[in-house]
């Protein structure tokens, strides 16, 4: 499978690609991050949030799981990291928010892999140096294929 | 008796004040997934336009599901948190059934179809015979695709979700298809479908009743952390 990947020399960088995944992106849209803490998952967030013309600062949503924000298209910031198990993200019933009206971003996706929809955008960010970082998408259905290539 | 009938189930939400079989003011709105937002402000407007007290209420009727996982959470709770504090019962409705009602006057077998996501739906079946209103096939989750097995006589199908899926019944079904008009589900036509449930004192225990959510997702928890 075709796997693209981006280099991202700064924060600044990585934002600047996540604002233009905000500007391509839909209603429904679902887009999974996965890195150590520090790859820039929420940083990539605030880019999209950007590209959603969010005028409103994305902080990590970490300790309330869920965070709504408002721009051309809602953005829902979700972020696993807190959770203990499955059982717990599948009590959430977050699937009105993955097949809504907005965009859904979820941190630490890989604690709930199989619960979440089987159409996205994965993106695996992880260290190259201090400030550089490598961002590997995987488009999961076609609609993630095509986004994919418009990205590029 | 004044009944206070909640439903939140889906996008379309509903809240009504029944007394003795007369509806006393009723709101039916586009609430998208802004319940927890919305619901309160309007029953408090609710109870301003019936020019009735929250202490006056004797029994909650709350829709159960299926439906929204939130939307149902939201409903159940301040169904329970009014009944709790009310100290008055509660009874929950199936809200597929409460989307057929609103098409009881249909002789047709009725099939309400709710959305319930990754290319799913929940239905049930309901049909008016003589007079007596009776469930035909319980609430389960299908797909458009297997209702071709389970509807075998021309049937009503409704529910916000049919305008979307209606060519595709349409094509599957052929003339066993019939589309109702679109109605919005409303929350009075919960105190018809318990009233022999409020005759008989047939009440839900506020601690155990939960919504039907049918959908469980298939995981296995770990066994140590």
């Amino acid at each position: 499978m075709n796997q693209p990947e981006i280099t991202s020399n700064s924060p600044e960088e990585t934002q600047e690609f996540g604002a233009r995944l905000g500007e391509l992106a839909e209603a429904s849209d679902v887009f999974l991050l996965v890195g150590k803490l520090g790859a820039g998952k929420t940083c990539l967030t605030q880019g999209i949030a950007r590209g959603l013309g969010i005028k409103e600062y994305a902080a990590s949503p970490s300790f309330v799981v869920v965070r709504e924000l408002y721009g051309r298209l809602p953005l829902y910031h979700m972020d696993f990291y807190r959770l203990e198990n499955l059982a717990e993200i599948a009590d959430l019933g977050l699937d009105d928010y993955f097949y809504g009206r907005g965009v859904s971003v979820v941190e630490w996706a890989e604690k709930g892999i199989s619960l979440l929809p089987p159409e996205h955008l994965l993106i695996e960010m992880s260290y190259v140096s201090d400030t550089g970082r490598r961002l590997k998408l995987k488009a999961g259905g076609k609609r993630y294929r095509q986004l994919v290539a418009k990205l590029k | 008796m004044m009944l206070l009938a909640i439903d939140t189930s889906t996008d379309s939400a509903s809240l009504a004040l029944v007394q003795d079989g007369r509806t006393l003011a009723e709101a039916t709105w586009r609430c998208g997934q802004n319940h927890s937002v919305e619901l309160l402000p309007r029953l408090t407007r609710l109870l301003q336009e019936a020019r009735a007290e929250l202490q006056s209420v004797s029994c909650i009727l709350v829709a159960k599901g299926p439906g929204s996982f939130n939307g149902l959470r939201v409903g159940l709770s301040t169904a329970k948190g009014l009944a709790f504090s009310l100290d008055i019962p509660i009874i929950g409705v199936s809200s597929l059934e409460l989307e057929a009602r609103q098409h009881a006057e249909n002789d047709l077998p009725i099939c309400p179809i709710f959305n319930a996501r990754r290319g799913d739906i929940a239905t049930a079946l309901y049909q008016k015979r003589g007079n007596k209103w009776q469930q035909l096939v319980p609430e389960h989750i299908t797909t458009v695709e297997a209702l071709d097995s389970e509807i075998t006589e021309k049937t009503l199908f409704c529910g916000e979700y049919v305008p979307i899926i209606a060519d595709e019944l349409k094509k599957k079904l052929k003339d066993k298809a019939v589309i109702a008009p679109d109605k919005p589900r409303r929350a009075s036509l919960m105190a018809e479908l318990a009233k022999e449930r409020l005759e008989a004192e047939d009440y839900d225990n506020p601690a155990t009743l939960q919504p039907l959510y049918l959908r469980h997702p298939a995981i296995t928890q770990r066994r140590h952390r």
